[in-house]
């Protein structure tokens, strides 16, 4: 007998998403993941408009990563612009998007996560039972939003970072303050990533290729080529010839391919792909841990996330220590024309944005998430996992599926929200 | 005493909104002898269907099935607040409602897909709408102060109704109109302390249009100042393009 499984509002992801999967004689027929999010067409309005209001725009697609849409807005505009701003000013960029990364995967974990594996339907039920837990983990996300408020002037859509420059720059006592809320925090960071490593995941794992950025000498956020696991690399303006796009009939979010491949970006991906190139604690954390990254199970991005926030909390303070309390002016634009591309690691992957310039006005838009990038390897796990899950009573194999979607972390704003089951 | 019934939607949006909601986590557990959180599926897998005593809504109405979703919580709900710009006055994605349409959709998608867009608008084009938090983001203390005044059956007015300028001054900060810069800050709401003016920039006007602020007067400085029209919309259009008064601006340009 042919069953439909339709999970049609998926809860605890960022966004409105649904799952519909067609079984017949216990075969899996078909995977989809449909993106139900009303469409905002963000590529659309930004037409038109003056370059320099692109960034306070873009940093609306997305309230869980806003940071990272509007300094990659902001990368690309000035790219074809002519404008190249200091290296003081992209440090204070960086600030800002590493932070932001802390508070995303701070989020994802304690609020989306961790509740599945304690076995309690929401944070709120488990803050009842379990305080501590989300007390410390609320620790880390208030000191992300304290350093996005101190360099950005708001926690979310931050209103400093301006095409040119900077419109405010932080004082030395301001940096000096945030570097002793880091070091106080990197213990609850570390303990947070032994905790994730304690979960016990499905033992699920499957092939898969990843991509990241890769510059050979850091652990890259804002520079770099992409490269892939299997070595392949392309730089950021050829971008093109190698990630393309598919519409999904009934989903407004579109599919991304890499040289026709399915692929997987996020945190899993870049440890996987610059994981020499972690902080020491970080390195020294990850040698202690259960688990092995790299890894081919898809669960491990819970701890891959977990264990970059060590290393960012690192990254963090070493960034702080060169704040100054210097000022510079906003750099003006040398031309009013131009193509610019950025590639970026948003909290959840490879980031790309791209901008044609005519006369002033934005011409032409294209904006690809990581989780457009992660729809198809998505769909493809959960194909290979639901025979292994089959046999199991309704409500289990819908919090098994859920537990491998909220793995991947999906952006459902950002890639135009989530599950109900019906069986037919 | 019993405890009222809370509920959190979101229609289309960002979701910063509801990332707001998370900051003031804490202080929504201390209410919780009084207030019960039983629809919240950003953070909930089991979410109750109604009736609610209070519901929080976030995100603007961007196709039918929004206006039937709100349509519904509406029904089920004693009192709607509107969270964030989208939900008050359409959001970032309300600017569609001025370009093209063919231009718009078809930057993105390919003629025939999308099929059941409408005009992007608040909630308040379609429901009766109780309280409105304004920002984008809205600020995490406006909600808890809302929800405890709410709490205890008070009815709070709103006093939000100044420009900007009246925190701005209360700062000392010096104006950047007078300084040349273009700010919205006169014709937007006050509430978010002049955060802009405060992080070195002009205000872009995201906590929407305040009714009494004058724009025509605004328009005049601004161009005195040696500001485009067609700058001036730009900046107008991202916020407050749903405001009657910022519309007309837009499209009669210099013969407002």
């Amino acid at each position: 007998m042919g069953r439909i499984i339709n999970l049609d509002h998926i809860a605890k992801i960022e966004g409105h998403a649904a799952l519909y999967i067609k079984v017949d004689k216990g075969e899996v027929k078909d995977v989809k993941m449909k993106v139900t999010e009303g469409a905002r067409f963000f590529e659309g309005i930004v037409l038109d408009n003056e370059p320099e209001s692109v960034p306070d725009i873009v940093s609306r697609i997305c309230g869980f990563c806003s940071q990272i849409h509007q300094i990659t807005g902001l990368k690309a505009i000035e790219r074809a612009l002519g404008i190249e701003v200091s290296d003081y000013v992209w440090n204070l960029r960086e600030i800002i998007v590493l932070a932001s990364v802390i508070q995303s995967h701070a989020l994802h974990l304690l609020f989306f996560v961790l509740p599945d594996y304690f076995g309690f339907e929401s944070a709120i039920a488990m803050a009842k039972k379990q305080p501590d837990y989300i007390k410390k983990a609320l620790e880390i996300k208030m000191l992300s939003d304290n350093i996005c408020r101190t360099i950005g002037g708001r926690a979310i859509h931050t209103l400093t970072p301006r095409v040119g420059g900077m419109s405010r720059f932080p004082t030395r006592k301001e940096a000096k303050h945030l570097i002793s809320s880091l070091e106080k925090a990197r213990e609850t960071a570390i303990w947070m990533a032994e905790l994730f490593d304690s979960l016990n995941y499905p033992n699920f794992a499957r092939d898969r290729l990843y991509l990241a950025l890769h510059d050979g000498k850091s652990y890259p956020f804002l520079r770099g080529n992409v490269v892939s696991s299997e070595g392949q690399s392309f730089e950021v303006h050829e971008y093109e010839d190698y990630i393309s796009e598919a519409l999904v009939r009934d989903s407004t979010a579109k599919k991304a391919f890499f040289r026709q491949k399915p692929y997987m970006v996020g945190a899993l991906a870049r440890l996987t792909i610059n994981r020499d190139k972690i902080s020491k604690e970080a390195k020294a954390l990850l040698s202690q841990l259960k688990h092995t990254i790299p890894s081919d199970s898809p669960y491990m991005n819970n701890v891959a996330q977990a264990v970059e926030n060590v290393h960012l909390i690192d990254k963090c303070i070493e960034l702080l220590e060169q704040v100054d309390g210097r000022e510079e002016e906003i750099k003006k634009p040398e031309r009013r024309e131009g193509r610019g591309i950025a590639i970026t690691e948003a909290p959840r992957g490879v980031l790309i944005h791209d901008y044609a310039i005519n006369g002033r006005r934005v011409e032409r838009a294209r904006i690809i998430t990581p989780t457009v990038q992660n729809l198809h390897s998505l769909e493809l796990d959960i194909k290979a996992y639901l025979p292994e899950i089959l046999h199991m009573k309704e409500e289990k194999i819908k919090l098994e599926l859920e537990k491998m979607i909220r793995a991947y972390d999906p952006c459902i704003s950002c890639s135009a929200h989530f599950l109900k089951l019906v069986w037919q | 005493m019993k405890r009222l019934k809370l509920a959190v939607f979101s229609l289309t949006s960002c979701d910063g909104c509801q990332v707001v909601l998370l900051q003031a986590f804490k202080q929504l557990l201390q209410l919780e002898r009084y207030i019960e959180i039983s629809h919240f599926p950003l953070l909930k897998d089991k979410n109750k269907r109604g009736p609610f005593d209070i519901s929080i809504v976030e995100g603007s109405v961007v196709n039918k099935r929004d206006i039937k979703k709100i349509k519904q919580i509406r029904k089920k709900s004693k009192i709607l607040i509107a969270l964030g710009t989208c939900a008050t006055h359409g959001g970032v994605q309300a600017v569609k409602n001025f370009m093209p349409q063919d231009k718009v959709v078809h930057a993105v998608y390919p003629p025939g897909f999308i099929k059941d867009a409408t005009e992007v608008s608040g909630i308040g084009r379609h429901v009766k709408v109780d309280y409105e938090i304004w920002g984008c983001p809205p600020v995490a203390e406006d909600i808890v102060k809302l929800l405890k005044k709410l709490m205890v059956g008070q009815k709070p007015k709103n006093i939000n109704e100044e420009p900007v300028c009246v925190e701005c001054r209360a700062l000392g900060h010096e104006c950047l109109l007078e300084k040349g810069i273009l700010c919205l800050g006169p014709i937007t709401h006050k509430g978010c302390n002049a955060i802009c003016i405060s992080a070195g920039r002009g205000c872009y006007g995201c906590r929407g249009f305040l009714n009494e602020g004058n724009v025509k007067q605004l328009l005049k400085k601004l161009t005195e100042m040696g500001y485009s029209i067609g700058q001036i919309e730009d900046i107008l259009s991202v916020y407050m393009s749903n405001s009657k008064k910022v519309k007309r601006v837009i499209e009669y340009g210099e013969n407002y």
